[in-house]
């Protein structure tokens, strides 16, 4: 990359007021050290402790996400040590002064439908609404397509301050892109 | 019986079972496939279930993740089946101050339970 667009992606950055950014292959270890530094930074600032705690507990579900579904993997289907690609990008909004984590992957064409219903069905739903559904799912057989609990996404719309944000673009090539985003 | 422990580490538990029936669960949960961390564990708790001791679990989490919240919930059913067989059960779920979050989810779980003694407990500072 030319130290111009070097340049260009750090001013870029500032501007959105990111704190961290990561693009390219997660495994449990990335996530285990950026978790650290993310602990290490929210623990410097002069933010609440809970703050951090529940930037810290969506930005674990948007990798764990990453590391199970995403499409681009380095190998393959594994019970551990599984490495997959995606983007996350956490900063603080400086128009609106919130937190955000955000997140890309790929996903495949196959999942986008359930992907798409399931967000879909999050956004409409209210603060009691969300509880209500995370307390029937935790009560539930897991999903088979599901690697975790299936409550990943019903976490991060508890845990976030505003509705989630996401859009699913066509790529071509069997797969989508995914970009989400929520608030703290 | 022998009494187990597994060491903490950044992304799963310290835990304590001893023989006399005492369970301390504490620090913090997002493994990489927390099936595989929690079989040993559950194994270990299916001796506990067949003794005859009281039981009694401390929870002291700092953070889960959602995948751990389906194994606590898993936990807690369990041990309210123990409670409903006769075994006496006392669950302490720790929490930090000022922490909702995993208040609220000791009151989640809590609601499950009918025959077991639950106690929600604020650590300060």
């Amino acid at each position: 990359m030319e130290f111009a667009k070097m340049n260009e992606l750090r001013n870029l950055a500032n501007q959105e007021g990111v704190i961290f950014f990561y693009n390219g292959y997660f495994s449990q270890k990335v996530l285990l050290a950026v978790g650290d530094t993310i602990k290490l930074k929210f623990q410097s600032e002069d933010e609440d402790r809970m703050t951090g705690k529940k930037v810290f507990s969506i930005f674990v579900e948007q990798v764990q996400n990453i590391i199970r579904y995403s499409n681009d993997t380095l190998t393959g289907d594994k019970e551990e040590g599984e490495m997959r690609a995606g983007m996350v990008v956490i900063g603080k909004e400086p128009a609106r002064k919130k937190y955000y984590v955000s997140c890309a992957n790929y996903v495949s064409d196959s999942a986008v439908a359930r992907l798409k219903n399931k967000l879909e069905e999050l956004q409409t739903m209210d603060r009691d609404a969300i509880k209500k559904a995370y307390r029937e799912k935790m009560r539930e057989e897991t999903e088979e397509e599901s690697k975790g609990a299936g409550l990943g996404f019903l976490e991060i719309a508890k845990t976030a301050s505003e509705p989630i944000e996401f859009i699913l673009q066509p790529e071509g090539g069997g797969k989508h892109l995914f970009l989400f985003k929520s608030y703290i | 019986m022998e009494a187990m422990f597994v060491e903490g580490t950044e992304s799963t538990p310290e835990i304590r079972v001893e023989a006399s029936g005492t369970i301390s669960i504490s620090g913090e949960s997002f493994p990489e496939n927390v099936t595989a961390f929690y079989q040993p564990f559950f194994d270990k708790l299916a001796e506990l279930e067949a003794a005859e001791t009281p039981l009694h679990v401390d929870f002291r989490l700092i953070y889960f993740n959602s995948s751990s919240v389906k194994v606590l919930f898993n936990l807690f059913d369990r041990l309210e089946s123990l409670g409903a067989n006769g075994r006496q059960v006392t669950v302490n779920w720790h929490y930090q101050e000022d922490d909702d979050t995993i208040m609220e989810f000791g009151e989640e779980f809590s609601e499950e339970l009918e025959h077991v003694t639950f106690q929600l407990l604020e650590t300060k500072g």
